[in-house]
């Protein structure tokens, strides 16, 4: 007969002692989360998005090639951030209320998983999906993007060497095309969609502690992820003192300080239109980043370690 | 003079008010001044209507609530702390788990929240599927599962990391007579094995069957508790059963106990029940196929 | 109620650390400003532009493609030679993303050429009267000029606005001084040989000496470089240069100048 245990009541066994603090407990609830979310069809949307980088870069109407380079970069970032941004706020926002459904939360935390552990495996859960995402869609619209550029760097030379240009002038035209094309700068734009991403997935699930429906959730994080965009006026409203009244001061004040600045966080369109993000400026958006993530998880948890269950 | 253990279980004077929204300083009391105290290797059956709080007092200990007053403790620690939650395994009403993950696969997400080796889990997860007769469902998903099967593999993962009290809440509900029975006698097994079990149930019957002590806990009361012995044997009356006992036999036994004037209650054959009935129908069911 | 207390805690912690970051994101963005990588939010005057979801497309991030939009949009308008919405189109196209240089540039070639060119040669005397159609030309030479011109204020080192600009004064609105002007500038962003002798052309056209002077030292330097670097048009106002500017017979260049077409 299989037994299940050895002790009797009084004899302790000896047990490892309990760890406060456990990568070990963080990386098991993050890897179960990841292919949870995973395994909620999300792919699906690769393969749209190959479709779309298709059509986008071979339009083959009559533009230029900067024109052209663009509109494939302005797509493929634009769906990236798309897609990380709605996984960020939705899929974020389905996690506590789920375990609470399946029971699956009483569970863990009847373990010895302190509550803060719980979240932060969540979220890193969350980020772990976002940047697997991320990663292969840059590598399908890098591809894309370098047959695209060597098709019109073909067609560049061709006119050029029907016109009798020289070796000199053909390489020039190639470092333009290539200029606009697939270059090491692009991953920066990549990053920075990413750190945007994650800094609303540290929002959407501080809202889902204290949230009363997931609903509530998803529509709060997007109504923050547009007044994000514009709390820089605010901001720079609020840091002036140029007020005309004690509302408006009021309203101003709650908009910078209150709500992430996500602006900040947009720096794909420098990018695509052929500058690279300066490592300088890099760090530190990403320093902000990690202060935005530090503070709403430290938010999150002050909520959620009273929160009863 | 030896010590008399330490419990397994003190739950002492705890009170819970819910508060209702929208009116300040009135609240909902779900649990009202409770203590209960199980000694090691107990049974312990809390028993009562739906909403009386019996899961609130679970949640309590188990410290997924806070109470209002009183404090609760695990092998005596306070079970709120997360250290406690070594000795303690858990399996809520209606689980469903992680659908995505097989049966083994779940009992190795638990072992490694509960801080288990990799050798470790590996070994004690097959032992528990042996246990709870999981061993040819271990690699399907729980998705695919039935009820009885995912409380089965509920109670393995709350036994993973060989705690010394199980809390069990409405362990056989909704569960099939087959699978229900299979879960007490899991139960009735974990006892001999000196574990503490904590468990409530409506299913009153089922809980007659398993505990050593009960409690009945009506709107939030603890309003009698007591070894089940005690509580269930009518103290003014004896039943005495005879097999194949003739007319005369009976008709000896009435004089006698007229002449000592004693008052015969009731004469009449005993009843089986529903369940024995149905399980040997399924016994037989499986020994002819 | 104890949940209405964490919250309270988790708004405080959140406003707390808004004050503190307040300071260092205006430093940073101002930064980012500075280094002209991209632009803030979109104005409020935008939203009177663009439609609703590209308004909000806008506002969250996704300038960049809302403007790729437009432009393909452009390129279809183009099709049905709407050159007012085409101009509309590509206010917006350059108002979205100033820094983009295509985007100035296509904007001026639709209107300085494209429209020109049909209203100079598509539409027949019948549907229009010449004055209205010399009007209407003009006009749009300027609304092609203004484009370029705004676009320099963003781009002021662009080698390619600089370039379309020159062109525009030496074709469309002949204006030797600003085609030099933008010539030399093209060149010194570029640094393309034929772009100096652009430059030196329009000097040639000038009316002031010390100008000529400049186109002769230009074109004398590109012809002592060799054979290679020497063309018709280089050679014929080395010589109309000499004239003017007295140059000594023996300095003078060997060739003759070249026969005017008939």
């Amino acid at each position: 007969m299989a037994t299940t245990s050895d002790t009797s009541g009084d004899a302790l066994p000896a047990r490892a002692g309990h760890k406060a603090f456990s990568l070990g407990r963080i990386w098991t609830i993050a890897t179960s989360t990841l292919t949870q979310l995973a395994r909620m069809k999300v792919f699906y949307f690769l393969v749209v998005f190959v479709i779309l980088l298709c059509i986008a870069g071979f339009l083959f109407i009559e533009l230029s090639y900067e024109q052209e380079l663009k509109i494939l970069k302005d797509v493929a970032f634009g769906s990236m951030s798309l897609f990380s941004i709605i996984l960020a706020i939705v899929g974020t926002a389905i996690l506590i209320p789920r375990d609470v459904e399946d029971r699956t939360l009483y569970t863990i935390l009847s373990k010895p998983v302190p509550r803060y552990e719980y979240l932060i495996g969540k979220l890193l859960g969350v980020l772990l999906l976002i940047g697997i995402s991320l990663l292969v869609m840059d590598a399908i619209f890098t591809g894309i993007l370098y047959l695209r550029q060597n098709m019109l760097i073909a067609e560049q030379i061709s006119f050029l060497q029907a016109d009798g240009a020289t070796e000199a002038d053909i390489a020039s035209v190639r470092a333009l095309v290539e200029e606009h094309g697939a270059r090491w700068g692009l991953q920066g734009a990549v990053f920075s969609i990413f750190l945007k991403a994650a800094v609303l997935a540290s929002l959407s699930l501080l809202l889902s502690t204290f949230a009363t429906s997931t609903l509530f959730t998803i529509v709060v994080g997007f109504a923050v992820f547009f007044i994000g965009h514009g709390q820089g006026l605010a901001r720079d409203y609020f840091l002036k003192g140029a007020f005309t009244g004690p509302i408006e001061k009021l309203v101003t004040v709650a908009l910078a300080i209150v709500f992430p600045d996500l602006q900040l966080f947009s720096l794909v369109d420098g990018v695509v239109s052929g500058d690279d993000i300066p490592g300088g400026v890099l760090l530190k958006v990403t320093g902000i980043a990690a202060l935005y993530i530090v503070i709403y998880n430290l938010a999150a948890h002050f909520v959620f370690a009273e929160k009863e269950l | 003079m030896s010590e008399s253990p330490q419990p397994a279980v003190s739950i002492d004077h705890v009170s819970k008010v819910f508060p209702l929204p929208f009116k300040k300083g009135k609240g909902l009391l779900a649990v009202d001044d409770i203590s209960i105290h199980m000694a090691p290797g107990e049974v312990y059956g809390l028993i009562g209507p739906n909403g009386s709080g019996k899961s609130t007092t679970m949640k309590i200990l188990l410290g997924l609530i806070a109470p209002t007053e009183g404090g609760s403790q695990i092998f005596g620690k306070d079970s709120h702390r997360v250290d406690s939650k070594h000795e303690v395994g858990f399996l809520p009403e209606n689980p469903y788990f992680y659908k995505h993950l097989s049966g083994i696969e779940t009992l190795r997400f638990y072992g490694r929240l509960c801080g288990m080796g990799k050798a470790e889990i590996r070994d004690r997860a097959e032992e528990l599927l042996d246990l709870v007769e999981l061993q040819g469902a271990r690699d399907r998903r729980l998705g695919g599962y039935s009820k009885g099967m995912l409380q089965r593999i509920g109670l393995a993962q709350a036994l993973i990391h060989r705690p010394r009290l199980l809390v069990l809440d409405e362990p056989t509900a909704g569960v099939d007579p087959v699978g229900s029975r299979k879960i007490r006698d899991l139960i009735l097994k974990l006892r001999d094995e000196k574990i503490t079990v904590f468990l409530c149930s409506h299913l009153l019957e089922q809980v007659q069957e398993i505990c050593d002590r009960v409690g009945i806990i009506f709107r939030g009361q603890l309003v009698r508790e007591g070894f089940l012995e005690e509580l269930i044997s009518v103290e003014d009356q004896t039943e005495i059963l005879l097999r194949d006992a003739t007319p005369e036999v009976l008709d000896k036994v009435r004089a006698l106990i007229a002449a000592e004037g004693t008052d015969l209650v009731s004469v009449g054959k005993p009843k089986t029940t529903l369940e024995r009935l149905f399980l040997e129908h399924a016994a037989a069911d499986r020994k002819n196929n | 109620m104890r949940s209405r207390k964490q919250i309270l805690i988790a708004l405080a912690i959140i406003s707390v650390a808004g004050i503190i970051r307040l300071p260092v994101e205006a430093k940073l963005e101002a930064e980012i400003r500075g280094l002209h990588f991209r632009e803030g939010a979109p104005d409020l005057a935008l939203r009177d532009q663009l439609s609703q979801m590209q308004f909000v497309a806008a506002l969250g991030g996704f300038r960049s493609l809302v403007a790729s939009g437009l432009d393909i949009r452009t390129y279809l308008t183009l099709a049905d030679k709407d050159w007012g919405e085409l101009e509309a189109l590509s206010n917006l196209t350059t108002t979205l993303q100033p820094r983009v240089e295509k985007y100035w540039d296509m904007a001026s070639w639709h209107m300085a050429f494209n429209a020109t060119s049909h209203y100079q040669n598509n539409v027949p005397d019948s549907e229009i009267r010449l004055a209205i159609r010399n009007q209407l030309v003009s006009s749009y030479t300027d609304k092609g000029k203004a484009f370029l011109k705004k676009g320099l204020t963003y781009l002021p080192d662009s080698g390619e606005l600089h370039l379309a600009l020159a062109n525009l004064y030496r074709s469309k609105d002949p204006n030797p001084p600003e085609a030099a002007k933008h010539f030399r500038r093209a060149f010194e962003c570029k640094g393309n040989p034929p772009l100096e002798r652009a430059y030196a052309h329009e000097l040639v056209k000038c009316s002031e000496p010390e100008r000529w002077q400049t186109a002769y030292d230009i074109l004398k330097r590109y012809y002592d470089q060799g054979e290679r670097s020497r063309t018709p048009s280089g050679i014929r106002d080395l010589k109309v240069l000499e004239e003017r500017l007295n140059i000594p017979f023996p300095l003078r260049i060997r060739e003759q100048a070249p026969t005017p077409r008939r």
